[in-house]
């Protein structure tokens, strides 16, 4: 398990359930918690993130190794190709998208005044990774889809109810 | 979203003549300009609620106030069940909404009921995806 600050076990669970129920439901795949992962599942190759603001302030950051990518925008696609960049990009932030907003919509506080932002694509790490002024509560996780790492960040102004 | 989508309506064997895509609301409605000029008509609508320059909702009354491809069924897809322009876009004439995550049925499902002919047009044939 890797939370940066969060130790919150209820923040961890949602977000778990969250990107579960992703690739459950669009993929009919399973993607587990990487426990301890090893520091090569941190390299970045391509990042989206989305802001969520309003009566809730978040960021939702994934960040994927290309390998990875690749492998998930295969799934989303239904074949195995040599996609080119922009479609992996549209994967990514279409996943986001959805971790995003199935995070917002389980949240007890009133998430229907907040709005979610289109997704920042950036290669490489994400140039501004730092979240909106103020997300004091923070949770990084790391899961791995086909045997391939990737990570899920969150960044929460609070106080907010799950 | 545009390719996984046509992927996945492909993949349930939907039998898509042709798909026109447009990555945001205004090039949806240049599209749909576009297939006006040619008489070229269209099925089927399916309009993602968050698209930059243009979103779903203001594409879908700008769509309207041109009056473009009227009558043709409105499919709204959202990430964000809880977005208050979800319930608008559905007050302002979208006939349906489908949110992400989705299961091929589930998108099966919503699309085959709007592709639904109720009095088809002998000459209606194609689908377009802003």
């Amino acid at each position: 398990m890797m939370a940066d600050h969060c130790t919150d076990t209820r923040w961890i669970e949602q977000l778990d359930g969250v990107v579960a129920d992703v690739f459950n439901i669009m993929l009919q795949q399973s993607c587990e918690v990487v426990e301890d992962p090893p520091a090569a599942a941190a390299e970045i190759d391509i990042a989206a993130k989305i802001l969520l603001s309003g009566t809730i302030d978040a960021q939702c950051l994934v960040e994927f190794p290309q390998a990875t990518a690749k492998k998930l925008t295969d799934a989303l696609l239904g074949s195995q190709d040599d996609w080119d960049d922009a479609l992996i990009e549209d994967a990514i932030g279409e996943l986001c998208n959805m971790i995003a907003g199935g995070w917002k919509s389980k949240l007890r506080t009133a998430a229907s005044t907040s709005g979610l932002s289109v997704p920042e694509i950036s290669r490489a790490r994400a140039p501004d990774r730092n979240p909106p002024h103020g997300c004091s509560l923070r949770m990084s996780r790391t899961y791995a889809f086909r045997n391939s790492p990737f990570t899920v960040s969150l960044a929460i102004r609070e106080p907010i109810d799950i | 979203m545009r390719r996984i989508l046509e992927s996945a309506l492909r993949h349930v064997n939907l039998d898509l003549a042709e798909v026109l895509h447009a990555a945001n609301g205004v090039e949806g409605l240049a599209a749909l300009e576009e297939s006006a000029t040619e008489n070229q008509p269209l099925n089927l609508i399916l309009c993602d609620v968050h698209m930059p320059v243009m979103n779903g909702l203001d594409f879908l009354l700008e769509k309207q106030r041109r009056n473009l491809a009227p009558g043709v069924p409105l499919l709204m897809i959202t990430a964000d069940a809880t977005d208050p322009q979800v319930l608008q876009a559905v007050g302002a004439g979208a006939h349906g909404t489908i949110s992400k995550p989705f299961t091929l049925e589930r998108i099966k499902t919503c699309v085959e009921s709007l592709l639904t002919p109720v009095a088809p047009a002998p000459s209606d044939m194609g689908d377009a995806q802003p």
